[in-house]
C-alpha cells in the first residue's frame, strides 16, 4: 500500500512537471496565429474590403459564463472569428477573458497599472479619463472617419451627445458602444403570473392596491412578497411608486434630476425619498420585504423568486431571461412565471419611467496598436451581423453567430444601434401576432422571434427571455412604448458620465447604504434620516452635487 | 484508570459529553454539505436537509464531471501543489539548515535571517507584484503560481527550530566521520526530520490548495484557474454555469439546483485534505511543537 | 580586513550555496516589487511608470487619513483582530485542558483529529458553507428558534456581523492551539501531579495549581506572537463573508485596500494604506518577537 502510494506521487510528480514545464512560455488565450502586429496599409476601398495581409489584434474582454459553444469551436475558432478572418483579414487574440464578468474592471484596472495594453478593450469613463491623463490611448478620428460604416457613423446623428464626451479638443479618443435606446431603461414590478391571473389580474394603480395584493399572496402563497438583494438596488427600483428616482448603490452611483428650485440633486436628497423610506420600513414590519432581506446577494434574490418564496420582483425590462427559465423548470409549472406591470403610485397617478444616461462604456484603442483601421472594420462588421436590415445571412452562419449567448463573443468590438431595439420590437411584435415574418429583417429580430415563438409553440423554457421583452401584449417593452410614446418619463439631469471630482469620493454611498438598511429594518427611526444625509453632504455628497451643477446645471 | 469519586465519575461524563458537541460542532457543517450535495433538489430548497440525504441523487457530483471546468482546475491545483510544495520543501531545507547554525558557525546567519523576516514585515502591494509578473512573463503560467512565497518565512522557521533543538552530537558525530554538510544533510539530518517536514510540508500543501487570490490575480484564461479559483467564481456564478447545459438545463434544474451543485463541488475541493490530513496529522505533536513552542 | 571576509568565505561557502535558490527567488518575487512603494508618494501615472510619475509627497497619505472610512477600518481591523486573539486563545486551552482530562488514547486522537480539520478548509469553501448554516433559515437559527430565541442575522447585521468574523474564526482555528497546548501538557513531569495527589489535591487543584501555571509562558508566547498580526484580519475570511451593508463594522485594512485599488483603480492611495499597515505592522511585529524573547526566552528567528 505504502509502495503504491509512494509510486502514485512519484508518478503524479513527473506528469505535472512534464506538463508544467510545456506552459513554461505563457500561452495567450487565443493562439496567435498567422496575422502580423507591424503596420499593414488598409486595402482601399469601403471598409469591408479585406486586409490582403491577416493582420492580428490583441484584445481583452468580459463575457457572460453562460456562452455555449458548438462541439470543437472555442474562443479562437467559432463563427465570428471565421468571419473575421475571412470577410476582413483580420485575427483577433486574447490576452484575457473574464468568464463570468466579475472580476472585469479589477483586471483591466492592473492591466492599466501595467501600462502594457492590449491593442483595443472596452472601459468605463473614470478609466477612460485616466488613460486619457496617461496619455495611453490614441487619437481615432482619422480612422474613425475612413473605415467605419456609415451605419456606425449615423448612430452620431441618433444620439449626438454622447460622442461628444469622448471627443477632446475635436479629437475622437473612445467610440461610446451606444446602447439599445431609452425603450430599455425603465424598470417594471414584475410579478408571478399564475398568481396575478388567480386574483383577477387586477390593476394596479395606488400602492394600497398593490399592498392589499401582497398580503393576498402572502396568505395563500409565498413567504413574503418583494424579492430584493442586500445592495439595495433592486429595493431602489421601486422609487418611481414615491415619486422619487434612485440610482444602483452597488455601483456607487446616484440619480442625479432637478428639485422644484432648479437644483440638480441625487435622488436620495429629494424629498420624497423619506416617504419611499416609509413605505420601506412599513413593509420591512409587515412582511412584504423578507426580514432576511439583507441576507440575500443578487444570486439569493434570484433564488428566492425562482422557489417561489416571492411573488414580486422588482427589475429591469430583461427579467425574462433572468429568473422565467428557471421558475418554470422549478415549479413544473408553464404559468409559474413573472410578467411585467407598471409600478403604482401612491395617489394612483401615472407612473414615470426612469431614463438614466445610458453610456456606461467606451471601446478605446491604446497607443501601442499599430493598426486602429483593423479595429474599425471590426466595429463595422459586428454592427453589420447584428443590426444591418440587409445582411443576409443563412440559417447556419444566424445560428453561428447568435446562438449559444454567442451573439456578445466580439466583446470590445460590440457596437449597438441606440433605435435597434425599438423598431425590433415592433417588427416581432408584429410578426407574432399576424404569423407574417417577412418583416424581420435583422438577425436581432429573427433571434427574439425565433425565441419567442419557440416559447408560445414548444413551451421551450429559454424562448421566456424574448417572449416577456416582445413577445405579447403588455410584455416589458410593451410597457416601455407606451411611456415613450406618452413621454411618461423622467430623465436624468446628468446627462453624461459623472464629473471628475466624483473620483476623488471615496464610497458615499456606503453611508446612504448603511443607514437606509437600518431605517428599513426598524433599528433606526425615519426621522433620523436628515443626520445621514447630512453625513453624506459632508462626507463627500456635497462635493459631488456641486460638481453636478458646475457642469450640467442651468 | 479508575474512578475513585462518584463527583469524578460524573465530571469526566461531563467532560466528555462537553468535548463531543465541540467535535460534533466541526465536524457536522462538514456532514450537512456533503447531506446537500446527495439531495434532491426540492428538500434542500424547502430547508428540509440536514445531515442525511433526502431523495438520494449523484446528479450534482455527475454534473460536476461532466462539465470538463471542474476536473480542469482540480487538476491545475493537483499541479501547483506538487511542484508548489516539492519546491517549498526544497527551499526550506536548504534555507532553515544553514540559518539553524549559530553566528559563529556561520558568520553571514543574521544577515540573511533579516533578509527573510524583512519580506515579512514589507512587501510592494498588489499592483507592483502584478506588474513584476507581467514583466517576467508569468502571467498566466503555473509558475506564477508557485515561484513566488518559494520560502515561506514563518513555517521555515519552524523547521529551523526544530534543528536547533537536536542535540548537536548528532551533527558532530557524523562529521568526524568525514562527512561535509550535504552529506549530513542528505543521511542524517533528513531521515530525522521527517515529522517537522511532513508537517511543513501538509502546511505548505495547505496554502497551495487553499489559495484562491494569487489564481484570480494572475490567471488570464479562466481555463487555468486553480480550484479554489473556479470555487470562488462559483459562489456567484452558478447558474451561468448550469446553463451551459445547453438544452438539457431544464430538465437538469429538476434533479439539482446551485445549493446542491455547489455543496458537491465543495466537497470536492475538500476531499484532497481529508484524505492528505490523517496521514500526516500523527506527525504533529512532533513536528509541530517542537518547532514552533520549543526555543 | 579583507583577509578576514576571504576566511570567512573559505568556511562558509557551503551554507552560502545552500542558501542560494532560497535567496534568489525571494529576491525577485518578495524584494523585486518593494521599489512599488514609491508608488506611495506619487500621483502614479501608467503611462509613466514608476520612474516618471509626478511626485506627491505625503499627499496620498493626507488623504486617507482624511477619510472617515479609512479610520473606521482601523479600528475595526484592531477590534475583529484582538477578540478573536482573545476568544481563539481561550477556547484552545480550556479544550485542551478538556482533553488532557480523557485519558483513554484512542478517543483522545480522534478528538484531536476532528477539531483540526476546520483549520485545513480554505475560507472560499468555509464561506460557501457557513452562508448557508448561518442563514436567516439556515440550520444554526433553526436550532436557535427551537430553542425559543429569536433568528439572528449573522451575516447582514453589523451589529452581529464583526462577532460572526470572532466566532467562525475562532471555530476554524482553535485546533490549532489545542494540539500545542496539549503537547505541552503531555511533557509535563507526572510526578508533580502524583505529589499533589499524596497532598489530597482534587483534579480541580490539580488543574489550577499545576497544568495551568505551567501553561502560561506558551500562552503569553502564542498570544505575543498573535499579537504582531494583529493589523492583518484575515483578509480572506472577510472578503468572502462581508457585504456593502456590513462595511461599517466589518471593514478591515485588507478589504479597503483591495477595493481601493483594485476596484477603484486608485493604485496611488491603495498602496499608500498597504504601505501604513506594513510599518505600524513591523513596529508590532518587531515587539513581540522581542517581547516572547525577553519574557518567554524563545526565540522565533
Amino acid at each position: 500500500m505504502k509502495k503504491l502510494l509512494t509510486l502514485g506521487i512519484a508518478l503524479l510528480m513527473i506528469l505535472s512537471s512534464v506538463s508544467a514545464l510545456a506552459e513554461f512560455t505563457p500561452v495567450p488565450v487565443g493562439e496567435v496565429g498567422t496575422g502580423t502586429r507591424e503596420y499593414v496599409e488598409p486595402p482601399e476601398g469601403d471598409w469591408d474590403t479585406p486586409y490582403t495581409e491577416i493582420v492580428n489584434i490583441r484584445t481583452v474582454k468580459g463575457q457572460g459564463a453562460d456562452v455555449v459553444f458548438e462541439a470543437g469551436e472555442d474562443q479562437s475558432n467559432n463563427e465570428w472569428t471565421r468571419g473575421w478572418y475571412n470577410d476582413l483579414g483580420i485575427e483577433v487574440s486574447y490576452d484575457w477573458i473574464d468568464e463570468g464578468n466579475t472580476q472585469y474592471t479589477q483586471k483591466l484596472n492592473m492591466t492599466i497599472a501595467t501600462g502594457d495594453l492590449p491593442d483595443v478593450f472596452r472601459c468605463n469613463y473614470i478609466q477612460f479619463r485616466q488613460l486619457m491623463k496617461a496619455g495611453l490611448i490614441q487619437d481615432l478620428t482619422e480612422v474613425y472617419n475612413k473605415y467605419t460604416s456609415d451605419r456606425i457613423r449615423g448612430y452620431e446623428e441618433t444620439d449626438p451627445d454622447t460622442i461628444k464626451l469622448t471627443t477632446i479638443d475635436g479629437k475622437i479618443y473612445g467610440i461610446p458602444i451606444y446602447y439599445y435606446g431609452i425603450i430599455d431603461n425603465p424598470r417594471y414590478m414584475w410579478v408571478r403570473k399564475d398568481w396575478y391571473e388567480e386574483e383577477g389580474s387586477p390593476e394596479l394603480k395606488t400602492v394600497e392596491d398593490f399592498e392589499n395584493l401582497a398580503k393576498t399572496m402572502i396568505e395563500k402563497h409565498c413567504s413574503y412578497a418583494v424579492a430584493v438583494d442586500n445592495t439595495l438596488d433592486y429595493l431602489f427600483m421601486t422609487g418611481p411608486m414615491f415619486d422619487v428616482y434612485l440610482g444602483q448603490p452597488s455601483q456607487g452611483s446616484y440619480f442625479w434630476y432637478k428639485d422644484d428650485d432648479g437644483r440638480i440633486k441625487a435622488g436620495i436628497a429629494h424629498e420624497e425619498f423619506k416617504t419611499a423610506l416609509e413605505y420601506w420600513a412599513k413593509w420591512y414590519q409587515e412582511g412584504i420585504l423578507s426580514p432576511d432581506f439583507m441576507n440575500y446577494d443578487y444570486n439569493g434574490m434570484n433564488e428566492e423568486v425562482v422557489t417561489g418564496r416571492a411573488a414580486f420582483h422588482p427589475f429591469y425590462q430583461w427579467e425574462g431571461w433572468l429568473n422565467n427559465p428557471n421558475l418554470v423548470a422549478a415549479q413544473q409549472n408553464e404559468n409559474a412565471y413573472l410578467i411585467p406591470l407598471q409600478f403604482p403610485t401612491i395617489d394612483g397617478s401615472q407612473v414615470l419611467g426612469q431614463v438614466g444616461f445610458p453610456n456606461a462604456d467606451v471601446i478605446v484603442v491604446s497607443n501601442t496598436c499599430k493598426n486602429p483601421a483593423a479595429v474599425m472594420k471590426l466595429l463595422s462588421y459586428t454592427d453589420k451581423i447584428m443590426f444591418d436590415p440587409t445582411t443576409v445571412l443563412t440559417e447556419e452562419q444566424f445560428k453561428g453567430f447568435t446562438d449559444g449567448q454567442r451573439e456578445h463573443l466580439p466583446g470590445a468590438f460590440e457596437i449597438l444601434d441606440p433605435q435597434a431595439d425599438m423598431i425590433q420590437f415592433e417588427h416581432v411584435l408584429y410578426a407574432i401576432e399576424s404569423g407574417d415574418t417577412s418583416e424581420l429583417f435583422t438577425s436581432g429580430m429573427k433571434k427574439k422571434y425565433g425565441d419567442s415563438i419557440s416559447w408560445i409553440e414548444n413551451k421551450e423554457p429559454g424562448g421566456l427571455g424574448a417572449f416577456c421583452q416582445q413577445g405579447f401584449e403588455g410584455c416589458s417593452y410593451d410597457l416601455a412604448k407606451y411611456l415613450i410614446d406618452n413621454d411618461y418619463l423622467k430623465r436624468t439631469d446628468m446627462w453624461g458620465p459623472s464629473p471628475e471630482a466624483f473620483d476623488d469620493t471615496v464610497n458615499t454611498m456606503d453611508i446612504i447604504s448603511i443607514g437606509v438598511s437600518e431605517i428599513i429594518m426598524g433599528i433606526r427611526p425615519v426621522s433620523d434620516y436628515d443626520d445621514i444625509l447630512a453625513d453624506w453632504y459632508a462626507n463627500g455628497g456635497q462635493i459631488m452635487e456641486d460638481a453636478v451643477n458646475a457642469e450640467y446645471g442651468d | 484508570m479508575k474512578f475513585r469519586t462518584k463527583g469524578q465519575k460524573i465530571f469526566t461524563v461531563i467532560n466528555y459529553i462537553l468535548v463531543i458537541f465541540v467535535c460534533l460542532s466541526c465536524f457536522l457543517p462538514l456532514l450537512n454539505t456533503l447531506a446537500i450535495s446527495f439531495s434532491a433538489p426540492t428538500y434542500v430548497a424547502a430547508g428540509e436537509v440536514y445531515f442525511l440525504p433526502k431523495g438520494f441523487t449523484t446528479q450534482s457530483y455527475a454534473f460536476a464531471m461532466s462539465n470538463g471546468k471542474f476536473l480542469r482546475a482540480f487538476w491545475v491545483s493537483i499541479k501547483r501543489c506538487v511542484l508548489g510544495v516539492g519546491l517549498n520543501l526544497f527551499c526550506m531545507i536548504t534555507t532553515a539548515y544553514p540559518l539553524s547554525k549559530s553566528k559563529q558557525r556561520f558568520g553571514a546567519r543574521n544577515f540573511f535571517m533579516s533578509f527573510y523576516v524583512f519580506t515579512m514585515l514589507f512587501g510592494g502591494g498588489l499592483v507592483p507584484w502584478f506588474i513584476l509578473m507581467n514583466n517576467l512573463k508569468l502571467l498566466n503560467s503555473i509558475w506564477a503560481l508557485v515561484l513566488p512565497l518559494a520560502v515561506p518565512v514563518s513555517n521555515m522557521a519552524i523547521l529551523m527550530n526544530f534543528m536547533r533543538s537536536l542535540p548537536p552530537e548528532i551533527e558532530e558525530a557524523a562529521s568526524i566521520d568525514g562527512a561535509g554538510i550535504f552529506r549530513i544533510l542528505w543521511s542524517v539530518l533528513l531521515p530525522i526530520l521527517k515529522p517537522s517536514l511532513a508537517t511543513v510540508g501538509l502546511f505548505s500543501f495547505v496554502n497551495h490548495w487553499n489559495d484562491w487570490f494569487q489564481g484570480a490575480l494572475f490567471m488570464n484564461n479562466p481555463n487555468n484557474y486553480p480550484l479554489q479559483t473556479y470555487l470562488q467564481t462559483l459562489l456567484t456564478n452558478f447558474r451561468d454555469l448550469l446553463r451551459q447545459s445547453g438544452s438539457d438545463y431544464y430538465s437538469l434544474l429538476s434533479r439539482m439546483n446551485e445549493q446542491t451543485g455547489r455543496a458537491a463541488q465543495l466537497f470536492m475541493g475538500l476531499l484532497p485534505i481529508l484524505v492528505v490530513y490523517p496521514f500526516v496529522q500523527k506527525y504533529f505533536t512532533t513536528g509541530l511543537v517542537m518547532g514552533s513552542v520549543k526555543g | 580586513m579583507q583577509g578576514k571576509i576571504v576566511d570567512r568565505l573559505r568556511k562558509d561557502w557551503p551554507w552560502l550555496l545552500m542558501l542560494v535558490p532560497g535567496v534568489v527567488l525571494t529576491a525577485i518575487f518578495s524584494y523585486g516589487p518593494i521599489y512599488g512603494i514609491v508608488m506611495a508618494f506619487q500621483d502614479y501615472n501608467p503611462g509613466l511608470g514608476f520612474s516618471r510619475s509626478p511626485w506627491v509627497g505625503m499627499e496620498n497619505f493626507k488623504l486617507i487619513f482624511q477619510q472617515a472610512q479609512f479610520l473606521n477600518t482601523i479600528r475595526n481591523t484592531f477590534f475583529i483582530s484582538i477578540f478573536k486573539i482573545i476568544f481563539g486563545q481561550t477556547a484552545s486551552v480550556i479544550f485542551a485542558l478538556q482533553l488532557n482530562e480523557i485519558r483513554q488514547n484512542g478517543p483522545k486522537r480522534v478528538f484531536q483529529t476532528i477539531v483540526y480539520i476546520p483549520n485545513f478548509v480554505s475560507w472560499v469553501i468555509m464561506a460557501g458553507i457557513l452562508l448557508n448554516l448561518l442563514a436567516t433559515d439556515g440550520i444554526v437559527n433553526q436550532v436557535l428558534k427551537a430553542l425559543g430565541g429569536k433568528p439572528i442575522q449573522f451575516i447582514s447585521n453589523r451589529d452581529v456581523f464583526p462577532w460572526t468574523l470572532i466566532f467562525t474564526d475562532m471555530w476554524k482555528t482553535f485546533g490549532f492551539g489545542t494540539v500545542v497546548y496539549l503537547a505541552t501538557m503531555t511533557s509535563i513531569d507526572p510526578e508533580l501531579y502524583e505529589s499533589a495527589v499524596i497532598d489530597g489535591a482534587g483534579r480541580w487543584r490539580q488543574t489550577f495549581s499545576i497544568t495551568l501555571p505551567l501553561l502560561v509562558p506558551i500562552i503569553i508566547l502564542m498570544t505575543v506572537l498573535a499579537l504582531g498580526n494583529v493589523l492583518s484580519a484575515g483578509f480572506d475570511q472577510v472578503y468572502n463573508l462581508y457585504s456593502p451593508a456590513v462595511y461599517p463594522t466589518g471593514d478591515i485594512i485588507d478589504t479597503y485596500v483591495y477595493r481601493l485599488g483594485l476596484q477603484n483603480g486608485k493604485y496611488a492611495i491603495g498602496t499608500a494604506v498597504g504601505l501604513f499597515k506594513s510599518v505600524v505592522s513591523s513596529v508590532l511585529i518587531s515587539t513581540s518577537l522581542i517581547i516572547s524573547y525577553k519574557f518567554a526566552g524563545y526565540r522565533v528567528f
